[in-house]
Parts: C-alpha cells; sequence; structure tokens
C-alpha cells in the first residue's frame, strides 16, 4: 500500500492535497458560528446641530401652511424656512421654527437629549422616552412629537420653558417644527400649533412663491379615500352616485345600510342636506333654530364635522328606521356618510360608524 | 416516370408557394367601408404600463373575459371549420362597449361553465351553449351581478392557493365582469347619449358653475340652475375618473413627459380645476356621438383628424400601436403553426413511405421547405415582437415557449440539412407545433408584452441567461424527441434496421454536448445575475434547481455514455426522460408557487404536465421492451443481415472523459 | 485494497451514480420546499452530510446523501480521476478545462456556504446604522456600557439560549440563567387565548403575556423568540427578565455600579462604516402596481479612511465595499421611505464568474473539435 503512495507520485500528492483542503473546509462547515461573541462598538454620539447642517442649504422644497391666529411671521433665517412670534399675556413669550436639516444621524433619544440638555435637564433613557412622545399628522405624514417640558427641572428658570418638537423625516432631510417658549403660553398655543403642523403642505421647489395659505380649493375630490371597514359591514357594490356601500344584518335579519357619497361643492349647505335625509324618513323639514339641536359637531379625520341622529319612517315598508348621518366639508367637496335602517342595528353600530368616519384616510387632493 | 420526377419536384415548391402567397395576402392593406373601426384599433392608449393600440386593448380585454380574442356573431359546431360567421373583431367590439354600452351588453362574452356556478346564480337554461361552454350577456347577468360580487368579496383575504375549482371560476367571472364595466365607462360616461354635445355644454358651464359654486361656499347668493347645469356632468365624469380602465388621453406635454397618460375622466375633471379638455377627448367625443348616431363619415373624419393630430408631438406612440396593430392582425406564430401541422403530416408521410423512395423522397422535400418557410414566419414574428418591445426574445413564460420553438426547429432544420432523413423535419415540424399551441394557450392570460417587474428590468442579463438557457431547454427538447421517435421506429417500424439507428445515436448525443454547453452557461450566467441583484450565486430556489436539475440530468446521460454505462437504447430512454426534466424545469416550478422568479401558479397546466410525464413515461417503457420485440431489430429470416449490432459489439462513440 | 478504493473513486460509474442522486436530490429539496419553506429545505437538503428522517421520536435515521456528501464526493471523484488519468493533450484540453472549472465553482460554493454571511440593513431616510442585522437568527447581548467611549458587546447565539441552562462566560459578570425560552412568540399586554404570564420582575416584561407561535419557515415572515432571563451575581438574583427580539426598548440592570444592557435581538454585524439613507425612489409602471425600479441613494461614511461619498444603490447594480456587497432587496410596504438593503460578505463570489467561463470555454474546445472532426469526416466520407 505505502508502495502505491510513493510511486505514484505526484497525482497522489494531488489528491492528498485536496483531500486536505476538502477536509479543512468541511471541518469549518462543520463548527458554524456558535459560540459567544465579544466586541467593542463605538458609542452613537448625538448628533451636534451645527456642525451637521450646510450653511447653504438650498430651499429644494417649501413649505406652505395656515397661520394660526396671534402668530406674527418674522423674516426666515438660513437654517429656519418659517419663523414666527407668540406673545402671550404680560410678557410671556414663545416661537415657532420650521427647519429642515439635511441627513441628521441620531435617534429620537438623542435628538430629545440634545434639547434637554439646552433647557439644563438631566438625560433620559430610552424607556422614559415613550412618556415624551406622541404621534401627530404633519400635513399627511405622520410625525413624532416630543414634548421637553421642564417641570422637574432643578432650576426656577428651567421649569418655566417647554418646547414642543415635531419631527418629520422626510425625502433625505428631517424637519423639525419647533414651538418653544413660556410654558403656560406653550400650553396654550398647544392646539393652535397641532393644527398649524396639520396644515403644512410641501412643494417642491418653488421657494420664491408667495407663502399662501389659502390655495384654490379643488372642488371635486380627485381618488376614493381609504377606509378601515369594521366587523360584519359587508361591502356592496357600488352605484352611480355613490362612491361605496356597506350592508349590516341584526339578528332577526334586519339590516341596516351605510352609504358614502361626495359632491362638489358644499350641495346646499347643511340645512338643506339635512331636510334632505328628513324627507327620505318621512318627517318634516326643519329651520335653522331647530337644526341646531338636531346636531353635533364631531372631529373627523378630514376635518370637523357634522354628526345628525334622527328617527323617522321608512318610506318603502313603514317600519321605523334611524337615520345617522355625518357631513364632512373637505378640500372643496363634501362627503356624506348615510346609515340608515333598523333601529336596532343602527343604535348598535353607532360606535363603529362614528369611529369609521372618524378614520377615514382621504387621499390628496 | 418522367413526369412523376416533375411533379417530384415541383410539389414541394408549389405547396411553399401556397403557404407563402397566404402569408403574405395578410400583408396587403385593406380598404375599409362603412364605419374605420380598424383605423379607430390603430389609436393608441396606456394599460398595464405601456402603450398600446385599442385593439389590443380589446383583444386582451376579450382573452380575459371570453378566453377569445373577437366575438363570433353568431355560433358554428366546433367541427364546422368550412363556416366562417361574422365576427366582432376586438377593436370593433371595444368601440362598441365604449359608446353603444346597451348594444354591447347584449353579447355573448361571459364564460361561465361550472354547473354549481350556474345553480347557485339561477343560470341554468340561459345564455348559449357552445361545446359545453356556456356563454353569457351582460344583460343576463345583471339581475345577479349584486350577488356575483357578492360571492366573489369572500374570496378576499383567502390564499389563491386553497381556491376551489368554482372560486376560481367565480374570481374569474368577477375579473370579466370588472373588466368590462370599466371598459364601459373609459370613454364617457354609460348613461350618455350625444357626448360632443354634453361635452360643450359642460365645457360652457364651468365658469358659471364655478362661481355658483364659491359664491355657495362663501354663504352669497348663487346661481342655483347654473350649479346644477354643472354638477350633474361633472358627477358622472367623476365616476369615469374613478373607473375608466385604460389611459386614452395622452400626455398634454409629451416633450416634458411620455408617460403622463390620463383616463377620460380625469382629464374632464382637470377642466373643473382651471385645466383645458385635451385635443383627444374632444376627437373621441366626436367619434362617440357619430357611432351612437350612425354616422360613418363624422366618425371617419374624426378618427383620421385625432390620427393626424397624435402625428404632430405623438409619432412614436402612433407609430408603435400602429405597428403593433399590425401585428396582433397578422398572426405570424398562428400561420407558422399551420404549416408546421402540414409539414409535420408530410415528415410522417416520408416516413411512411420509405419503401418508395420517389415518394417518401417528395414529401421529406415539401415537409422541408414547409418548415424553412414556417421558420422565417416565425421569425419574422419573434423579430417583429422583440422591436415592438424593444426586449431580448424571452421575457415571459409565452415568448419562451415562441422561442424553444424557435431553437428547436432551428435545430431540426440543421439536422435535416445535413442527414436529410426525413427524421430532422419530423421532430422541427412537431416541436414547432407543440410550443406554438403551448405559447396560444399561455396568451390567454391576457397581454403577453407586459411590462417586466424591476428586477427582470435588464436587456442585458435577459439576452443571455434567460436566451441561453431557453436554447438549452430547446436543444434538450430536441434530443428528447429525436429519442422518440428512435423508440417508435424502432418498436413499430422496420426502419431503424439499417444505418438510421446509428445516425439517429448520432443526433441525440451531438445535440446532448450542445443542450449541456447552453445549459450550463445559462445555468451559471443566472447565477451570475443573481449575485448581482440579490447578493447570492445561488440561492436553491426552485427556478434555479430547475436549471440546476437539467444540467446534472444531461452531465449523467453524457458520462454514462462516455463509461460505456448505456448504449443506444439507454441513450434514447435517458433522452426521454431529459423531456420530463426540462419540462418540470420550463412549467414545474412555476407551479410550486414559492421562490422568487415564480411567474404564477397555473394549475390547467399542471394538468397537462402530468399528461405530458405520462406519455414519456410510456415511452420509456416502450424503450424498455426487450430488443427482440422491436420490429427494426427482429431477426427475420428476410435479412438476417439487417439487424445491427445492438449488443455488447457495438462501439462506442469516440470517449472524450 | 487500496487499489479498489482507487478504483472506485477514479471510476465514472461512481461520477454517474453521484450525478444521479444529486439530480434526485435536487428535485426532491425543490419539492420539499413548499411545506417546509426555502430556508428550511436548504439546510435540511443541501447544505447537510444526510437527509435525516426520524420514525419515531429520538430516532434518526440517515435515509439519503445531503448536498455536502455528493458534493465532496464529486469533487474526490473528479480529483482522483484527474490524478490518476491526467494528460496534457490536445484532445483533452477542453475536458480538462471544463473540470478545472466545475472543480473551481464546487469549491467556491463550498467556501461561500461556510464562509459567507448574510444579513440586511433596514433604513428609513434620514436614517443612518453602522450594522446589519440577521432575520434568520437572533442573539442575547449583554452590552457593557461603563465606558465612556465604547461599548463592549457580549453576544450569545440564540441556539446556547435555546438549550434553557446558565450562561456563564469570562467576560460576563454575572451568571445567566434561562428560565424560559420560546422560538417565535407574540408579547401581548393582558392575558389572551393560548398565553402565558411572563413571570419578570424587572424591565417591561412585568406583568406582560407571551403566546408562542409554531416556528415559520415562510420566505416574508421571521420568527420572534422571547426568553425569560434570571441575572445572577453569585448565587444572588438581581431580577429576572423577559427579552425577545419584538421588544424595541433596551433594559437594563446594574451590577457593581456598572450598567448593563440586557436584550434579544437580531444578530447583528457591526460595520467600520456607516450608511445614511438619503433617498429612497420606488417607481412603478404608470397604471399598474407593477414596479419598475426600487433606488436606494446613501451616504457612505468610513471615519478610518474619511470616506464620505454618496452611492446609488438599485436593482441589479449592488455596491461593493468593505468586502461586503450591498443590494437593493425590498421595501416596507407600510413606509414609503424605508429601504431594505442585503448585506453580503462572501470572500469566494468572483469564484462562479472565473468557473463559467473555464467550463464555457472547455465545452465549447470539446465539441467543436468533436464538430469539426465530424464535418471533415462527413466531407471525406
Amino acid at each position: 500500500m505505502r508502495m502505491n503512495f510513493a510511486t505514484s507520485g505526484r497525482p497522489t500528492s494531488f489528491v492528498q492535497r485536496g483531500a486536505a483542503v476538502l477536509c479543512s473546509a468541511l471541518w469549518l462547515a462543520g463548527c458554524g458560528q456558535e459560540e459567544i461573541r465579544v466586541y467593542k462598538i463605538l458609542k452613537e454620539k448625538p448628533p451636534v446641530e451645527t456642525a451637521r447642517t450646510s450653511p447653504h442649504e438650498e430651499p429644494a422644497e417649501d413649505v406652505h401652511y395656515t397661520v394660526p391666529a396671534g402668530w406674527t411671521e418674522q423674516p426666515g433665517t438660513q437654517m429656519r424656512v418659517a419663523n414666527f412670534s407668540i406673545q402671550g399675556k404680560d410678557t410671556e413669550q414663545a416661537e415657532v421654527a420650521v427647519m429642515p436639516f439635511s441627513s441628521l444621524g441620531g435617534t429620537d433619544l438623542d435628538f430629545v437629549n440634545l434639547w434637554r440638555g439646552q433647557v439644563g435637564l438631566a438625560p433620559i433613557g430610552e424607556v422614559e422616552l415613550s412618556k415624551y412622545m406622541e404621534r401627530v399628522t404633519v400635513g399627511e405624514a405622520a410625525a413624532k412629537l416630543f414634548d421637553v417640558f421642564g417641570a422637574e427641572a432643578a432650576s426656577e428658570a428651567a421649569r418655566k420653558v417647554r418646547t414642543l418638537v415635531a419631527v418629520l423625516p422626510r425625502g433625505g432631510k428631517t424637519w423639525f417644527f419647533k414651538l418653544a417658549g413660556d410654558a403656560a403660553l406653550v400650553a396654550e398655543q398647544r392646539p393652535a400649533f397641532l393644527d398649524f403642523l396639520k396644515s403644512i403642505t410641501f412643494h417642491e421647489g418653488d421657494a420664491n412663491a408667495a407663502h399662501s395659505s389659502t390655495a384654490e380649493p379643488p372642488p371635486a375630490a380627485a381618488g376614493l379615500p381609504q377606509w378601515d371597514v369594521p366587523g360584519g359591514w359587508q361591502e356592496q357594490p357600488p352605484t352611480q352616485m355613490v362612491l361605496a356601500k356597506f350592508l349590516v344584518t341584526g339578528d332577526a335579519g334586519t339590516k341596516t345600510e351605510i352609504t358614502v357619497s361626495s359632491f362638489p361643492g358644499d350641495t346646499g349647505g347643511l340645512l338643506a342636506n339635512v331636510n334632505r335625509w328628513r324627507g327620505q324618513i318621512g318627517l318634516a323639514g326643519v329651520g335653522e333654530a331647530e337644526l341646531a339641536k338636531l346636531v353635533t359637531s364631531l372631529d373627523a379625520s378630514g376635518g370637523k364635522a357634522t354628526l345628525v341622529d334622527m328617527t323617522g319612517t321608512s318610506k318603502a315598508t313603514g317600519k321605523q328606521v334611524r337615520l345617522l348621518g355625518v357631513i364632512v366639508p373637505r378640500g372643496g367637496s363634501t362627503w356624506f356618510y348615510k346609515m340608515l335602517g333598523d333601529e336596532s342595528v343602527a343604535e348598535r353600530e353607532k360606535a363603529a360608524f362614528i369611529k369609521f368616519v372618524q378614520t377615514v384616510r382621504y387621499p390628496n387632493v | 416516370m418522367k413526369m412523376f420526377s416533375t411533379l417530384g419536384r415541383t410539389l414541394p415548391w408549389l405547396l411553399v408557394a401556397l403557404f407563402a402567397a397566404e402569408a403574405l395576402q395578410a400583408l396587403r392593406p385593406r380598404a375599409e367601408t362603412g364605419f374605420h373601426t380598424r383605423e379607430f384599433g390603430r389609436l393608441p392608449a396606456l394599460l398595464n404600463g405601456r402603450v398600446q393600440p385599442l385593439d389590443s386593448v380589446g383583444r386582451n380585454s376579450l382573452l380575459q373575459i371570453r378566453n377569445t380574442q373577437d366575438v363570433p356573431l353568431a355560433e358554428k359546431k366546433a367541427w364546422e371549420f368550412w363556416k366562417h360567421p361574422k365576427k366582432l373583431r376586438p377593436g370593433e367590439w371595444l368601440l362598441e362597449v365604449l359608446v353603444r354600452p346597451e348594444q354591447a351588453d347584449a353579447r355573448n362574452i361571459f364564460l361561465i361553465h361550472h354547473p354549481e356556478l350556474l345553480g347557485e346564480f339561477k343560470l341554468e337554461g340561459k345564455g348559449t351553449e357552445k361545446s359545453g361552454l356556456h356563454y353569457f350577456t351582460y344583460a343576463e347577468l345583471k339581475p345577479v351581478r349584486p350577488e356575483i360580487h357578492e360571492q366573489a368579496k369572500r374570496l378576499n383575504g383567502v390564499d389563491d392557493k386553497l381556491w376551489t375549482p368554482v372560486q376560481k371560476q367565480l374570481a374569474n367571472l368577477e375579473r370579466g365582469l370588472t373588466i368590462y364595466e370599466r371598459l364601459k365607462n373609459s370613454l364617457r360616461p354609460e348613461v350618455s347619449d350625444d357626448f360632443a354635445k354634453e361635452l360643450a355644454e359642460f365645457k360652457q358651464s364651468v365658469p358659471a358653475g364655478m362661481a355658483a359654486v364659491r359664491a355657495q361656499q362663501e354663504g352669497k347668493e348663487f346661481d342655483k340652475e347654473a350649479l346644477d347645469r354643472f354638477a350633474k356632468p361633472a358627477q358622472h365624469y367623476y365616476l369615469v375618473e374613478q373607473m375608466a380602465l385604460p389611459l386614452i388621453v395622452p400626455p398634454a406635454q409629451p416633450e416634458v413627459s411620455r408617460d403622463n397618460w390620463q383616463n377620460a375622466g380625469a382629464n374632464l375633471m382637470e377642466v373643473i380645476r382651471g385645466g383645458e379638455v385635451h385635443p383627444a377627448m374632444n376627437y373621441y367625443a366626436q367619434m362617440a356621438s357619430a357611432y351612437r348616431q350612425d354616422k360613418p363619415d363624422a366618425f371617419n373624419r374624426a378618427v383620421e383628424e385625432y390620427r393626424q393630430w397624435l402625428a404632430g408631438k405623438l409619432a412614436p406612440e402612433l407609430r408603435k400601436s400602429r405597428n403593433e396593430f399590425f401585428f396582433n392582425n397578422l398572426l405570424p406564430f398562428m400561420r407558422a403553426m399551420i404549416a408546421y401541422i402540414f409539414a409535420f403530416l408530410c415528415a410522417c408521410a416520408a416516413l411512411a413511405t420509405v419503401a418508395w423512395a420517389r415518394w417518401s423522397e417528395m414529401f421529406r422535400r415539401s415537409a422541408f421547405y414547409l418548415i424553412a418557410l414556417a421558420w422565417v414566419i416565425h421569425t419574422f414574428g419573434l423579430v417583429f415582437r422583440m422591436v415592438l418591445e424593444g426586449r431580448p426574445p424571452v421575457t415571459n413564460l409565452y415568448s419562451s415557449a415562441i422561442f424553444i420553438g424557435w431553437g428547436a426547429v432551428l435545430l431540426g432544420l440543421i439536422l435535416e440539412r445535413i442527414f436529410k432523413i426525413g427524421i430532422g423535419s419530423a421532430v422541427a415540424s412537431l416541436a414547432g407545433f407543440i410550443t406554438l399551441i403551448i405559447a396560444h394557450n399561455l396568451s390567454m392570460g391576457g397581454d403577453t408584452m407586459e411590462m417586466l417587474r424591476a428586477v427582470l428590468d435588464t436587456n442585458f442579463w435577459l439576452a443571455t441567461h434567460v436566451t441561453v438557457i431557453t436554447l438549452g431547454y430547446a436543444s434538450t427538447y430536441v434530443a428528447g424527441l429525436i429519442a422518440i421517435l428512435f423508440i417508435v421506429l424502432g418498436v413499430f417500424t422496420r426502419h431503424l434496421a439499417g444505418e438510421t439507428a446509428k445516425i439517429l445515436t448520432r443526433m441525440v448525443y451531438g445535440i446532448l454536448c450542445f443542450a449541456t454547453l447552453f445549459s450550463f452557461t445559462g445555468t451559471v450566467l443566472g447565477g451570475i445575475w443573481a449575485d448581482q441583484s440579490w447578493g447570492r450565486f445561488w440561492g436553491w430556489d426552485p427556478k434555479e434547481n430547475g436549471a440546476l436539475i437539467i444540467v446534472l440530468w444531461n452531465a449523467t446521460i453524457l458520462h454514462a455514455r462516455w463509461g460505456g454505462l448505456v448504449r443506444e437504447r439507454g441513450l434514447m430512454n435517458m433522452a426521454v426522460f431529459g423531456n420530463v426534466v426540462t419540462s418540470f424545469s420550463w412549467f414545474g416550478v412555476n407551479m410550486l408557487g414559492i421562490g422568487l422568479h415564480s411567474y404564477g401558479f397555473m394549475d390547467a397546466a399542471f394538468k397537462w404536465l402530468m399528461i405530458f410525464v405520462a406519455t414519456q413515461a410510456l415511452f420509456m417503457a416502450l424503450g424498455l421492451l426487450p430488443l427482440r420485440l422491436w420490429a427494426s431489430f427482429r431477426p427475420t429470416k428476410a435479412a438476417p443481415g439487417d439487424v445491427p449490432p445492438m449488443g455488447g459489439q457495438e462501439k462506442p462513440l469516440p470517449s472524450t472523459g | 485494497m487500496f487499489d479498489r478504493v482507487i478504483n472506485l473513486f477514479t471510476s465514472l460509474k461512481l461520477t454517474v451514480a453521484l450525478l444521479c442522486l444529486g439530480t434526485l436530490l435536487v428535485f426532491i429539496g425543490t419539492l420539499a420546499q413548499v411545506d417546509e419553506g426555502l430556508y428550511q429545505a436548504q439546510a435540511r437538503y443541501f447544505k447537510s452530510f444526510f437527509i435525516w428522517w426520524s420514525p419515531a421520536a429520538g430516532m434518526k435515521l440517515p435515509v439519503f446523501p445531503g448536498g455536502y456528501l455528493l458534493g465532496s464526493l464529486l469533487l474526490v471523484n473528479l480529483f482522483s480521476a484527474h490524478a490518476k488519468r491526467f494528460k496534457f493533450t490536445r484532445k483533452k484540453i477542453g475536458i480538462n478545462l471544463t473540470h478545472a472549472g466545475i472543480i473551481l465553482l464546487l469549491l467556491g460554493q463550498l467556501l461561500t456556504d461556510v464562509l459567507s454571511t448574510e444579513s440586511a440593513m433596514r433604513l428609513a431616510e434620514g436614517e443612518s446604522k453602522n450594522f446589519s442585522q440577521d432575520f434568520h437568527a437572533n442573539e442575547l447581548v449583554v452590552v457593557d456600557m461603563s465606558d465612556t467611549q465604547q461599548d463592549e458587546v457580549i453576544a450569545i447565539p440564540e441556539s446556547l439560549v435555546a438549550a434553557q441552562k446558565e450562561i456563564r462566560h469570562p467576560k460576563l459578570p454575572v451568571t445567566l440563567r434561562v428560565k424560559r425560552h420560546w422560538p417565535n412568540t407574540d408579547i401581548l399586554g393582558k392575558p389572551a387565548n393560548g398565553t402565558v404570564p411572563a413571570d419578570a420582575t424587572q424591565g417591561v416584561g412585568v406583568g406582560v403575556h407571551v403566546r408562542n407561535l409554531p416556528v415559520t419557515a415562510k420566505m416574508d415572515e421571521r420568527n420572534l423568540p422571547s426568553a425569560v432571563i434570571e441575572v445572577l451575581k453569585g448565587n444572588e438574583s438581581l431580577g429576572t427578565w423577559l427579552v425577545s427580539s419584538q421588544i424595541g426598548q433596551p433594559q437594563t440592570f446594574t451590577n457593581d455600579h456598572k450598567v448593563y444592557q440586557l436584550a434579544l435581538r437580531f444578530t447583528r454585524h457591526y460595520k467600520a462604516h456607516s450608511i445614511t439613507l438619503q433617498d429612497f425612489a420606488h417607481d412603478k409602471y404608470k397604471g399598474t402596481d407593477i414596479p419598475k425600479n426600487f433606488s436606494s441613494v446613501i451616504r457612505l461614511q468610513n471615519p478610518a479612511t474619511r470616506e464620505d461619498r454618496e452611492v446609488k444603490i438599485w436593482m441589479n447594480n449592488p455596491l461593493r465595499y468593505g468586502g461586503e456587497t450591498y443590494y437593493q432587496a425590498g421595501f416596507d410596504d407600510k413606509d414609503p421611505t424605508v429601504t431594505i438593503l442585503q448585506v453580503v460578505r462572501n470572500p469566494g463570489w468572483l469564484t462562479p464568474y472565473l468557473a463559467c467561463v473555464l467550463v464555457a470555454l472547455g465545452l465549447i474546445v470539446q465539441f467543436m473539435t468533436h464538430l469539426i472532426g465530424f464535418a471533415m469526416k462527413r466531407r471525406t466520407a
């Protein structure tokens, strides 16, 4: 046997070498990487605002918005594309700034701790962060709002100031919308600030255009909104005038129907529409004064909405029916949501219906 | 005898001339009378992400709804091939759907054949039956339309692999109905009558109407009449915007964006937002009104004026859609397929008449010339498609069938040119015919020129990997087909009793070498592509595995041959199994419904795949019969010397290993 | 005896048998993907020496050779056949080239299997990361955060956690006792069908409930393992934590006045450079849902080499950097600003390119010699 090895010379060593390579490779494959690894990584540094912002940011995008009452527009600066001051009671003051930054690293926690540092607060950890964060919308997009409030700060001065910052990553940039100032005034201006955020729209590249707050509203919606259909609602094929239709069936086979429609303009006003509905369930028309008693106001995703809840009789069956209607004026169109049908089913589905209306996501107009 | 030899020489050419003349007459432009619906069918629109003629829009919609490319106006029995009932061509049908929906509603286009479905929607006794298929009109289905929709809704969220046959057909029906309903609202609102007039009035009503809207919003006095005049059509157009399927309004500024097509409704809604009605909409409105009012001259004028308008800034789109229309109506693959059938019959006749050399030679020549002609038509279609799409030959399953056929026919022709025994022709014509039949069935799925998903959008890899691997498929099939012929001729005839067996073996061996080269290179190129796009050379994805199996199997055959483990018969049986392996790779893996590059789940095809596998098994079983049972190798008293040495004495081919 | 072994290993019969078995294996392995999923089937059929069958619990029988075994036998067969019969003649150039290419291909794939790692980087626009994650593997990490410059990470693979024992390591100041481990879970705030209380005394796991889910093998799903870990200093318990790949926020424990982070997370691979997503584009064909193109514009920064540049990564056009390749792999359905980059480290990535050239060249030479020989013979005949 040995002889064979010796005499076969080169080819055998070929085999041996091959086998050696193979065996080592297989051995490696066999042991795998299932062991404990220990390594060091650099701590992630909180970002420094000035260092990362290039001084000459081209204004590639422009923001439009509606200015709330009591805010005074100030000239923009290199870093701030929009700037407002708010004068409160006595000497209370606050300011609002809109600042886009390019490619900012850092986590939410880093930002919050940076702002906390600015008002002399101790840094917090990731777990606590959630206490200071909530979700808001800037224009159509979801953003995070951080509340840096020095109530528990050590110094008297720090306790007086409060900063609200909405952070919106968008197109390679991070946009900051900041409301900062005296704590009481900031708290008072918070709703106005949130409305301001909702009114934000971005426009590509027309930095010189006037900051218009009343863009011409297009009268008709450009596409179907999206919604979450509550459980038990069966979708029906839409008909000519109706964009969406759902059917809910009650225990005894009783039914109620939900329809969604949209028309340009305000289609005659609230009174006319409520009276149109009243007519459908055999009720007499009402005047402006009674109207106020019938309707309640509702916060819907599309803006302020009006809810009306009426009981009448069906013209077709002569049975008692309930009509719940919501009217949402939005972007030059009026959206109608109507639930009409059996009283008990309507009562059961009322909450789902209202939630449905409130959570409709409208398309960009 | 002299007469016979003249006939023998001229008949093949006559046959070719006949087929060529038939194909050429299709190229001849035809004058239209009445409504110029063919011209209408040439107008461009954007659908499925690409510009296509309205003819294609109608054709692909009909394929999805009715599984045919046109609408026959009278029924005939399947075997009554001499009857040619009048048909609605796809462009004509589309025009009717767009403009005369009430007439289109009465066409038999919706296909339902599951008895359970017919029962569920109470459709028994209605509709038109043709060879077991029931066709219904929209008007017939209208009463149960909500119910169909309701039932189909339930399929939402159910994994389509779990659908029962009834559910699948229900989903198809719902899809067809939706396409149809959307088409009806793609040019004008379904309820419209004189669309041109309505559009003109609408344009006039906009300023006053908008003023009224604004006044109303601000709580001022407003002109209620002006508001109504404007709001009603606006609501209709809004619906068109929501429903329309093809985007028929070309980009307003093609120099800025050639992609910016709009649907009719969207363009009309733009008027409300202060925009302009696109000229295309005006032309279409004129066509619509003229067609409804039965005024061919006005219709033809509007079509012609629109065509001239398009020839300005949108000349490339117009050219593309006219070319595609030409291609659609030329039917090159259908023509090639028919020629292949005739050629196959000739090739069979040549093999059957081998005892009468002159007859046989005449048939062989006929087959050869006819295949050559069919292959030229096949190539023309292939190249035309490539130019239309701006792509290499294979972009989807449909085009892979076309290309496999093309490659297989080419190989068969080359073999016939070399060996001149009719086998190459038989294989070429059979391969051409079968692959084109497969392609025809695959085209039933709708648009065969659909846009490519991002990962496939690379002409370089499509041209290299896909083309090479497809040629690998083609050559493996050719080897397999020759092997089948070997078995059939060997078992049932005395055909192989001479040199033929050896020639066939040589053919199979040579083709297998090419198959190995192509499938290996193609597979590795595929790996390299995968490395470029997904970051791994090999991911054991089903499609990759399918290709690997072909390579492994071809390598197995070659090594078994080189090692003397198999001789002629074994080689043939292995080559037949190659057909099974290749079909698994080509179709089977797509049926697994997993992996990164599956084209989609096709269950009808699964049945056919199983039938194919069964036939191949049958051939292999035949091939395994002991040689003494083979007609060709059975020892006969007449010519004992004829029996080729199939046993141990045969010298293996020059070994390379 | 040895001769017989040599003869066996060099025989063409073995080649044919191996190729046949290979064809069968690939076929079976492909079909198995339907039920087992691509990842699982790959490990079971191709990246194994044997395919095991358990007719009963605790029993394991090898029933078929796996991919590794067939591959290495083929290699041995090829090597030894050439070693025994190697001759350099003009007639053999083709076949030698082909086989050299195949050897290179097989070795390259073996190398890839052993040495390559695959992970992914999920980035939202504006986000920056210096690590990628392996969504198929998880690790339990203890991070010592006491240093001001660096964090020390002790990463324990999930397989060790799954053994549900005590984990000790010289670098680990405490003992980790694994009280429970689930390979795939859902964590809920309140009890529901099929949940068990997490039984944590510290951290976010206090009062939450864990639902055990079946392990998934689907391509588009991930397993989210959870474990209940008791931290022991000597024999003294510092508390019990619920850790899970589902829990985003880090949890900490304190030992000897040092703060440590404790987390179960997707295995991370840290890099010397960082990548920031500047822009992600995801186009569709007009009027359809067919993706036309995805592309990510990223900023690549490496403090060590002072590199700071912008790179565009898109379909079929990856970035190769630092021994790794970054591919445009996907996007997030819910968030249009998120890109998913596949990160592959594969030292053997060039081998298939070379192998392909060698084999194709070899086959062409081989078959051309045949063809020319055949044509010559016909001409003279």
